[in-house]
């Protein structure tokens, strides 16, 4: 039987279709929490009388009041707009590591999987490494390099989080690789660049897009502790991690501009962490993509 | 069991062979001149030629490195150009105090995380199960620097029941060095806490429903043995595998929480050089808290062959 008569089996329908159909608890509280962030982050802001730079030295650490609902720091700054437009890094930030480390991880761990051996081993012994540094110490000794500031901040946790992609693409990789639908592909004479392209990779997804969420609330916390200790957005942009470390010397005075930045970020991670739960319940109930 | 130890101790070596030349790469890759961000503020040309000449930066990146690692193997890590002091002794200084606060927390975690995930398995779906659950949820996604501010906020101004920062070192003062290290331990613990209540309920109920645990009850013996030995002895594969995975977050963090508690550990010794640039004390401190967490790591390993022989055998036999 020639092999192009079977029926070539798409294993898999799309990972948005199954989204869709599956909306776990988790799932949409986790998205309604994310969807609130982005629309806070981008109305607040825009709606406010206040500029989240606007120094009002009079009102210097005022408690919360009807004009100022989280109250102002100790520049007068309104704490509500800086937490919402600290959203905005946070949120880019993460969004574009994640991104980074997907741009450089998905086709290192697509080599790595496909062909092993020399390339497997070239590729993953030197993330190997990478993968042995705790994730804040790799930061640590990217922005030694690089400096400091936002872009900076979005190379080093997209250094760190590459090797972790890489992995688990590999991982799926070198499973899809003995399947029935590559093998057909093969003697259909696929080369190996389409093979991995349009067979492996859009069949790999699951996993991926599993730990991609999980790391976009890591991302966001480790952002947040970098600025913290001062090695990642340089002020005056308003980080959440910044903006803990120049108020917590403040702390005792105004509670509230120590708690409304650390309970923001905590709810965006909760965000990201519950639809990261929701998501392997769906698409990765192997557990390929491990936390951390 | 003994080959499997084996082969897992000498797969370490070429991953710290490679932490090696990653951290030393570091003063090659800072764009502009290292000696000079080095030196700081008083630097001449003439020291910077010197101290050039010291770093064995006039020399190819090859040479640099094996002197530089045949140094780090006899134990002699430079010396800090700032301060003068060998950074072997900046090193035996912060590593115990690090050492300390992980062990604490990784105590602390253990003990909270198992205890509150047996509780959640054995009374499923019931309010203690509720707790363990808030708690594991909230516990992951809280940022810890944040937790701890919130500690000194609450549990150190507030009520004064531990000092909000400073350190007493254990020789001097055994009491006072564990008072000052409670509130950086229990923020460093929550996140681990966090997830090993999630692990330890996921195994428990795995092993709770198992026909030798049937077998163990209808010997007669009580529930709590049946649990506590036979129970948790069995989920404890996969506790210890995510212990091992976290360790290195607890090392990691370090960085952070030590500068949120003013703990003069290796975290800190790591945050101050990279601040100053100051790039010899950056490279060692690294490097060492990078191999604390790979031997440390190495150790879970083995503890994971002892408790489950299973693991030693190759698949299938």
């Amino acid at each position: 039987m020639a092999l192009d008569a079977a029926p070539i089996s798409r294993p898999a329908p799309r990972p948005l279709a199954r989204l869709t159909a599956n909306l776990t608890p988790p799932l949409v509280v986790g998205l309604a929490i994310i969807g609130l962030v982005l629309l806070g982050a981008f109305l607040i802001p825009a709606l406010s009388p206040f500029h989240a730079d606007q120094i009002n030295q009079e009102n210097s650490l005022a408690g919360p009041s009807l004009l100022h609902p989280l109250g102002s720091d100790d520049l007068g700054r309104d704490v509500l707009v800086r937490v919402m437009v600290g959203y905005r890094i946070s949120l880019a930030v993460a969004a574009g590591s994640v991104l980074l480390a997907l741009m450089a991880g998905l086709p290192l761990g697509l080599a790595s999987g496909y062909l092993p051996g020399l390339v497997d081993n070239l590729i993953m012994r030197p993330l190997d490494v990478l993968m042995a540094f705790p994730a804040i110490l790799l930061a640590v000794v990217v922005m030694a390099v690089l400096g400091t500031g936002t872009v900076v901040v979005v190379i080093a946790i997209g250094i760190v989080y590459t090797p972790i992609i890489a992995r688990v693409m590999r991982a799926t990789t070198l499973t899809a690789r003995g399947e029935l639908y590559v093998e057909a592909a093969r003697a259909r004479g696929a080369s190996a660049l389409r093979i991995v392209t349009t067979h492996i990779l859009p069949n790999s997804l699951g996993p991926v897009i599993v730990q991609a969420s999980i790391l976009l609330g890591f991302a966001v916390l480790l952002e947040a502790a970098l600025s913290f200790i001062g090695l990642g957005v340089r002020p005056p942009t308003p980080s959440l991690g910044l903006m803990l470390s120049t108020e917590r010397d403040f702390m005792t005075q105004a509670p509230w501009a120590v708690v409304s930045p650390g309970g923001a970020l905590m709810l965006l991670v909760l965000g990201f962490n519950l639809v990261g739960d929701g998501l392997r319940d769906r698409l990765d109930p192997r557990g390929r993509a491990r936390v951390r | 069991m003994g080959q499997a130890i084996l082969t897992r101790v000498l797969l370490v070596i070429p991953i710290l062979f490679g932490m090696s030349v990653v951290v030393f790469a570091i003063i090659r890759l800072v764009p502009g001149d290292p000696v000079a961000a080095v030196l700081g503020l008083n630097a001449t040309p003439q020291l910077i030629a010197q101290t050039r000449q010291q770093l064995g930066l006039d020399q190819p990146f090859w040479v640099q490195y094996l002197q530089w690692l045949g140094g780090i193997l006899h134990g002699d890590f430079g010396r800090d150009y700032r301060s003068g002091h060998p950074i072997v002794q900046l090193l035996a200084q912060t590593l115990p105090v690090t050492f300390e606060l992980v062990v604490l927390s990784m105590l602390i975690a253990v003990v909270a995380g198992v205890g509150l995930g047996t509780v959640s398995a054995v009374w499923r779906g019931r309010i203690p199960d509720r707790v363990g659950q808030v708690f594991s949820t909230l516990g992951i996604s809280v940022p810890d620097f944040w937790l701890g501010m919130i500690l000194i906020l609450g549990l150190a101004l507030a009520l004064g029941l531990f000092p909000s920062s400073g350190f007493t070192p254990l020789t001097d003062d055994p009491l006072d060095n564990l008072w000052h290290l409670v509130l950086p331990a229990l923020t460093l613990a929550a996140g681990l806490a966090a997830v090993l209540v999630r692990i330890t309920r996921s195994a428990m109920l795995d092993v709770l429903d198992q026909d030798f645990l049937r077998a163990a009850r209808s010997r007669g013996l009580s529930e709590r043995a049946v649990v506590l030995s036979h129970g948790l002895r069995n989920a404890a594969v996969p506790i210890v595998t995510v212990i091992g995975m976290q360790l290195g977050y607890l090392f990691g963090a370090t960085v952070v929480i030590e500068n949120v508690f003013s703990v003069p550990g290796l975290g800190r010794l790591i945050l101050d050089s990279t601040l100053a640039h100051n790039y010899p004390v950056i490279q060692a401190s690294v490097l060492v808290l990078g191999a604390v967490f790979v031997l440390t790591n190495l150790l879970v390993d083995i503890a994971y062959t002892v408790i489950d022989p299973r693991v030693a055998r190759p698949a299938g036999a």
